[in-house]
């Protein structure tokens, strides 16, 4: 990409695009370990990714103080200007992604101590979840290469993962009728799928703002099959 | 996104000014420090006293009768407003350039040699290494290090306001002042002159006066906004755009002005 | 021609026909001027023409009524007076000129100096001559070269000075100001920067001074006389052409007459090629 005359720019823009990937190494670390803790059925690792949630919410503090910083000295236009909003937009989904991870770990915890958890479903959960974490992880390589391509790919990916879900609600939802006693664990296992669910949600939509920085182009809310149309 | 530096070292010291024309005050109680290695960017709209207050700072304004500052502006332990002050050593410690491009009617080797003669003896071989060190530091050697020789006079505008800068910091001023620099030039020069500023601060100190808000949120690292001869606000750059302590600011600065 | 809906015509073409009537008087007032002008050059042209010849210049003026002869020294003369007069009026003029607009413009012993500097512009050059004459010339009990270049030069140095002013003044203030700004103190300013700047319209106005002078007659009258003979020497009566032209044009002698011709033409194509070295050699240069 051609530099600016400014090479203050450049080195700001550099600086808050790091801090983001940063952000996103650290949230996806927290989502392995919030799986971890479930098929290992961990209470200490639960705790270290309750314990990250802090430090990922200041760092979403301090990415959008410097994003305002930027956009009320530069007045940044075009790319520029789609990136500062790419970069906001990212934050709060990877601080989204964050929360998830902290609220299945807050569950994992719950589960353990009903005493339950043997008898659960819980190793289905390993490829829902390796397939979340995994996607977070190729959004954020996308995003620091702006590759458009892998973003569209991205977007088919979180399709699985919503299949994946689906299934694995129908498997509780035996498991409950087979046996009550598991209801209240079940549910909580329910929980901590549709927290998986989500945070594939947000690996798509860091995937659409890839779209939207390169190609110019809104593509939310747009089916996907449109989508390989809109971009060309 | 800090680029000030490391200590604070207030480097001019504005107190109580008051400036008149003639009858007309165009100051109103001054009172401001200029910070060290910083670029402090004065803005507000046309007759706000911005370049006034600019002009009070290399006594400028004494090459014309009836102009009058009163109030002390302190700078190396002396005030400049006194009137023993000698005040061509002022102006080569405190530079100024201005808003159209002046080059002297002499070739660009002479053009930045001008100043420094004035008060250094240097050898010619030095002389030629300090005229290419100030072409260097305005970003214009490339272009002109063929052609040393041929008049100032017939670069381009954007060149003519570089090889200006080039001048000014020939001679190693302690503070650099400019006087809306890139009012007269084209976006793409504007850049460039920014950029230079930027460079500049490691080892100078700058105030810059400019109409163009967006270039003092740009390059600079403190904001003075100015109003009808007063000062109105004086901040960090960041905290003045995003989050100004006076409401007056704010309209300036969101376009509310009425 | 679409004319708008709501524009009168008759007003209109009211205002083309003063427009033609207007544009046919200032060319004819032009022509009229040209006219003489061109008739004027003509005439020097073709009676001057035939005495210019090499031995005008190399002959001394005829004693009268002898043969041939020529205008060697009264242009020798006229050089070397109106040189002379050069090299006083222009520093005491530039400078001065230098003064009025740098240093102390609005003061009182400025007012003063430019209003009596404007009365010797148009002062008549006769009663300059016999200023010099009762000044100089009585006093040393005769004429000399020295006494007209003096003459000549209270005629270009006003002229020098209100151009030089001039000239100073349309340098722009910016230029002075970014001068004193890497602290330059005043006269270097003013010589370096502020005359430097307004050098090729200096030059222009000396010229035109020179050009000026060369052509006066009465002040050489009173002082610098006239010599038959070649001459070189400053102290004593000095040919030159005005004053040659004077006397010989109403002459009977038929090779003085044309030899009036021949130095009126000469003086006319000397101040012509001034003028135009003025204005070719010290255009301004067109900045990018």
């Amino acid at each position: 990409m051609d530099k600016h005359i400014s090479s203050q720019f450049d080195a700001e823009l550099g600086s808050v695009s790091s801090r983001v990937l940063e952000l996103g190494g650290l949230v996806e670390s927290q989502i392995r370990h919030a799986v971890y803790s479930l098929s290992q059925f961990s209470i200490e690792v639960a705790d270290q990714v309750i314990a990250t949630e802090a430090q990922v919410n200041s760092m979403e503090v301090e990415i959008d103080r410097d994003l305002s910083s930027i956009i009320a000295r530069r007045q940044p236009t075009a790319r520029d200007l789609r990136l500062l909003i790419a970069i906001s937009k990212m934050t709060a989904n990877l601080e989204r992604a964050g929360d998830e991870s902290e609220k299945i770990a807050r569950m994992v915890k719950s589960i353990i101590n009903s005493g339950n958890s043997r008898s659960l479903p819980a190793s289905e959960l390993r490829i829902a979840s390796d397939l979340a974490s995994g996607l977070l992880r190729k959004a954020l390589d996308a995003f620091a290469r702006l590759d458009v391509t892998e973003a569209v790919s991205i977007l088919k990916e979180d399709d699985l993962i919503d299949q994946e879900f689906d299934g694995f609600v129908r498997k509780l939802v035996t498991y409950m009728m087979e046996d009550p006693r598991t209801i209240s664990a079940s549910l909580d296992l329910l929980f901590v799928a549709k927290a998986i669910e989500r945070i594939g949600d947000h690996s798509k939509n860091i995937a659409e703002l890839i779209i939207y920085v390169v190609k110019g182009a809104d593509v939310r809310h747009i089916a996907l099959a449109e989508v390989e149309s809109v971009i060309k | 996104m800090n680029t000030l530096p490391e200590t604070k070292e207030i480097i001019l010291e504005v107190r109580n000014l008051n400036f008149f024309y003639g009858a007309f005050q165009g100051l109103k109680n001054i009172n401001l420090d200029i910070q060290k290695n910083t670029v402090t960017a004065f803005i507000g709209p046309s007759g706000c006293g911005k370049s006034t207050l600019l002009r009070t700072l290399n006594r400028m304004y004494d090459l014309y009768p009836g102009q009058r500052a009163e109030g002390e502006i302190n700078f190396d332990g002396e005030n400049i407003l006194n009137p023993k002050q000698d005040l061509n050593l002022l102006r080569s410690r405190v530079g100024m350039v201005f808003q159209k491009p002046t080059p002297f009617p002499m070739s660009i080797y002479d053009n930045i040699a001008f100043g420094v003669q004035l008060y250094e003896n240097l050898s010619r071989s030095d002389m030629d290494d300090r005229v290419e060190w100030a072409l260097q530091k305005a970003a214009i050697w490339g272009e002109v290090k063929d052609k040393l020789g041929q008049s100032g006079l017939s670069l381009s505008g954007g060149q003519q306001q570089r090889l200006c800068i080039a001048r000014g910091i020939a001679v190693k001023p302690a503070i650099l002042l400019l006087d809306e620099p890139t009012s007269a030039l084209d976006p793409i020069s504007t850049g460039k002159v920014e950029e230079l500023v930027h460079t500049l601060k490691s080892e100078y100190t700058v105030v810059i006066v400019t109409h163009n808000m967006q270039q003092a949120a740009r390059v600079s690292d403190y904001t003075a906004y100015m109003y009808l001869g007063e000062l109105m606000e004086f901040g960090e750059t960041d905290q003045i755009f995003m989050k100004p302590a006076r409401q007056e600011t704010e309209d300036y600065i969101t376009g509310r002005f009425g | 021609m679409n004319v708008s809906s709501n524009m009168d015509l008759s007003i209109y073409a009211r205002r083309k026909r003063s427009n033609f009537i207007g544009m046919v008087l200032s060319m004819s007032a032009m022509i009229i001027g040209l006219a003489f002008l061109l008739w004027i050059l003509s005439i020097l042209m073709f009676k001057g023409f035939s005495a210019l010849s090499f031995s005008m210049l190399t002959h001394s003026t005829p004693a009268p009524g002898s043969e041939g002869g020529g205008l060697a020294n009264a242009i020798v003369g006229s050089l070397m007076i109106v040189i002379s007069c050069s090299f006083l009026s222009t520093p005491i003029g530039v400078l001065a000129g230098v003064y009025l607009s740098e240093y102390s413009d609005r003061s009182k012993i400025a007012e003063v100096t430019r209003f009596v500097n404007d009365i010797m512009l148009s002062a008549p050059s006769i009663v300059i001559g016999l200023f010099v004459y009762a000044l100089i010339v009585v006093p040393s009990k005769h004429f000399s070269g020295w006494a007209g270049t003096i003459a000549l030069s209270l005629i270009a140095i006003p002229v020098v000075v209100r151009t030089t002013e001039n000239m100073l003044k349309l340098v722009p203030v910016s230029l002075r100001e970014a001068a004193f700004a890497l602290g330059a103190p005043k006269w270097k300013v003013s010589t370096s920067v502020v005359l430097k700047a307004a050098k090729s319209g200096v030059m222009t106005g000396l010229l035109l001074a020179l050009a000026r002078v060369s052509g006066e007659t009465a002040p050489l009258l009173f002082t610098a006389l006239n010599n038959q003979f070649f001459s070189t020497d400053m102290n004593k009566p000095m040919a030159n052409l005005p004053v040659v032209i004077f006397q010989f044009a109403m002459s009977p002698y038929e090779n003085w007459v044309s030899l009036a011709w021949g130095g009126a033409l000469l003086i006319t194509l000397t101040v012509l090629a001034l003028n135009i070295i003025a204005r070719v050699v010290f255009r301004e240069k067109v900045s990018v």
